[in-house]
């Protein structure tokens, strides 16, 4: 299997490269922010308010984080940047670990790089990157 | 130029579909808090990912997307990958 580095460096180093990022930053925040509210929340409030407030919160980071990615998106092929989303699944991981002492254990890790490699065989016949 | 707009936010077939997806959109938002406190951050992603699979099966179902060799083999390392992430 070729791999066109050449190709990859021209299309990583552009600053729409710092959109996707930004958009996959977003939702690691969002995410995290939600669990630590649900984490803290009376739980007597959480049906009320806490409902309405966390909704809004995700929604918020959901379609700020679908705005960057719409902009990342204006530069890159889909089948270029939608194996990059793959990466909010190690961000995730490692967030879970240091903010609410989540563990990782190695199946997790070959877990998350065999649904990478699969995402990326998802779209490797549009990216014809292979 | 206002008959513009509003056939851009009016048309039928397009507007059902974006609202469809925005309103999809939410009601994943507040489906996600109540998994999110029941489930560990990680796993609730890790599962998240069967999302692709998901979308596999729907666009070859209703929209007659083509499958090839790749994308089945893809999905089925998504689902596998999924299980070992969760043993």
């Amino acid at each position: 299997m070729k791999i066109p580095y050449k190709r990859i460096q021209k299309l990583v180093f552009t600053p729409f490269f710092g959109f996707l990022m930004l958009s996959l930053l977003i939702q690691t925040i969002g995410a995290v922010g939600a669990k630590y509210a649900i984490n803290n929340i009376n739980s007597q409030l959480f049906f009320i308010p806490g409902i309405l407030i966390l909704g809004l919160f995700m929604f918020g980071t959901m379609a700020l984080q679908a705005l960057v990615w719409q902009k990342a998106l204006m530069f890159y092929p889909l089948s270029f940047a939608y194996p990059f989303r793959s990466l909010i699944n190690f961000a995730i991981l490692f967030s879970a670990f240091y903010f609410f002492n989540e563990t990782i254990t190695i199946l997790n890790v070959i877990g998350l790089t065999v649904i990478t490699w699969g995402i990326f065989l998802l779209v490797r016949d549009e990216a014809g990157l292979c | 130029m206002r008959l513009v707009y509003a056939n851009l936010f009016f048309d039928d077939n397009h507007n059902n579909a974006s609202l469809l997806g925005y309103l999809t959109f939410a009601i994943v938002a507040f489906l996600s808090i109540y998994a999110i406190k029941e489930l560990e951050l990680k796993v609730f992603f890790a599962i998240t990912s069967l999302t692709y699979v998901v979308v596999l099966l729907f666009s070859y179902i209703f929209l007659n997307e083509k499958l090839t060799s790749n994308k089945i083999i893809g999905v089925i390392l998504v689902t596998f990958g999924v299980i070992l992430f969760n043993l």
